[in-house]
């Protein structure tokens, strides 16, 4: 009896080993399909008392992500990163399963491509590879520019993700390379009454754009905007007000090849405008960074970064700042490892660094490994 | 006074004469297909890192790289992306997870490349010097 189970089961292996030949591989990097993704490991402690950090230096099973890139044809292309965020369980309702971006793309030609689904905004030089941590020097994107929610603001400068249409392209000319996106997308729903990637919650669309430009093949100069109305509500009804929001950033990047030096500084403006009847104040908001590292031996590379944040121009003492220092080690095999020293500093009346929590020093550490 | 301009005017032809890169010992290939019979480094190093996708009359250009270990590929990373190895795997990490492109495929050695390029219209891919060219076209890489 168990040689016939043991038969049998061969027998099916063998069946579906047969029935999948040549067929496409399900990992693999060829051409028409391929896998890359990485996982990444963090660690963070607070090192004083107080303060907004980890006062436990917790290990952060921090990112599992996938990148599928299928070219149906030469020129329609499909591509998805999904990812599992905090050792995702959702059974306990712990961690995060996402998908980060989903679309299809088609190319008529270089310079023109259209591209629809759910997608990272085209904004500044972070957003789109906010969640790829192989993809950046430092142990976190920064938060003035992209993740102001965590360094005192209530809200985004933009929303991260956006459910669009865009056209995008990319060049050569006189004056250097080029590339560009322009798109309308449904916008974000801050209530959370609706799923903003499915249905918007009103008939306003939101605009949003890129250009960058590398004058030297080194040098990249980059501007971005977004613009949207969002949705007042009342007691989750539609009040038919909106509130009006603009983002628009500037952005620099500089290398050098001997020695191997950079720096990359980006700057993003927000205008919030609520209508006159929520009686909610308009704000605008200033946040920029400004960063520095040096690569030894293609391997080693010792950075620092600036960050700075106004929250609310109006408003005193709630500006936040962020000073980092650390080192990125590329260990070979796709496996990098970085090492920081973070010193906060905030206002009093910061939204997120309330009194007696507004300054404070964090070490922060992740392993990589990239595919 | 005849000979001065002569030889003035044979200088300013030499000049204006497409300069070919010195690109050690390395050799620029392509399927018999491709119409071009040279390409601009800065255009090559465009079709390379797949910003641009299709040669002059419209055909769809088919890139094919080689591993970072051989030789080769470090001396066209150098000479022809003018990049280093470590600055065009940050590019193509970049690339990979933003969504802009995927890179070329990558072949373990010259055979590997040259039956690719064999096979595939409308590819472009590079091998030592001293390798056997046969079924593939050689094109010439010229400076900007």
């Amino acid at each position: 009896m168990q040689n016939f189970l043991r038969l049998c089961f061969a027998g099916v292996v063998l069946l579906g080993a047969w029935s999948a030949r040549g067929e496409v591989p399900i990992v693999g990097s060829g051409e028409s399909f391929r896998i890359d993704g990485y996982f990444s490991l963090e660690f963070e402690r607070q090192l004083e008392k107080k303060g907004r950090g980890d006062p436990n230096g917790s290990i952060d099973a921090d990112l599992f992500d996938l990148v599928l890139n299928w070219s149906a044809s030469d020129n329609l292309r499909l591509a998805a990163d999904v990812t599992w965020e905090h050792g995702a369980a959702t059974e306990d309702g712990r961690g995060n399963v996402g998908v980060e971006y989903a679309w299809a793309e088609y190319a008529f030609t270089d310079w023109a491509r259209i591209r629809g689904g759910k997608m990272f905004t085209p904004f500044g030089i972070y957003n789109e590879i906010h969640t790829a941590k192989p993809a950046f020097l430092t142990v976190k994107e920064p938060f003035s520019t992209n993740k102001t929610d965590k360094f005192g603001m209530e809200h985004r400068l933009y929303p991260r993700w956006t459910a669009a249409v865009v056209l995008l392209g990319n060049g050569a000319s006189g004056i250097g390379d080029w590339d560009y996106v322009v798109g309308i997308g449904n916008g974000d729903n801050e209530a959370g009454t609706a799923n903003p990637f499915e249905e918007d919650d009103n008939k306003q669309k939101a605009f949003m754009g890129r250009i960058r430009l590398a004058p030297l093949p080194r040098l990249q100069l980059g501007g971005s905007f977004y613009s949207d109305q969002i949705t007042e509500y009342a007691a989750d009804e539609d009040t038919g007000k909106r509130t009006a929001l603009l983002a628009y950033g500037g952005q620099l990047s500089w290398s050098l090849a001997s020695p191997a030096v950079g720096i990359e500084l980006e700057y993003v403006g927000g205008d919030r405008r609520p209508s006159s009847a929520s009686g909610l104040p308009r704000v605008k908001s200033n946040g920029a960074t400004a960063m520095v590292w040096w690569t030894l031996a293609e391997r080693i590379t010792p950075y620092a970064r600036f960050e700075w944040l106004d929250p609310d121009t109006e408003q005193s003492r709630d500006q936040a700042t962020l000073v980092l220092g650390g080192l990125n080690v590329k260990a070979g095999g796709g496996l990098v490892l970085k090492a920081e020293y973070d010193v906060y500093r905030a206002g009093s009346a910061n939204g997120r660094f309330s009194e007696g929590r507004n300054k404070f020093s964090e070490i922060k550490a992740a392993a990589v490994l990239g595919f | 006074m005849t000979r001065t301009i002569r030889r003035l005017l044979v200088g300013l032809a030499l000049l204006s004469l497409p300069t070919l890169v010195t690109a050690g010992d390395l050799v620029l290939i392509a399927h018999p297909s491709v119409k071009a019979t040279s390409v601009p480094r800065s255009q090559a190093a465009r079709f390379f890192l797949r910003q641009a996708t299709t040669w002059p009359d419209g055909e769809h250009v088919k890139p094919v790289d080689q591993v970072r270990t051989t030789s080769v590929r470090q001396d066209f990373t150098r000479v022809v992306l003018k990049r280093t190895l470590a600055e065009v795997e940050s590019f193509w990490t970049q690339a990979i997870f933003s969504g802009r492109a995927v890179p070329p495929p990558q072949k373990k050695n010259d055979d590997e490349v040259l039956a690719y390029v064999r096979d595939t219209p409308g590819a472009i891919g590079y091998v030592d010097a001293s390798a056997s060219l046969d079924g593939v076209k050689k094109l010439t890489l010229e400076e900007d």
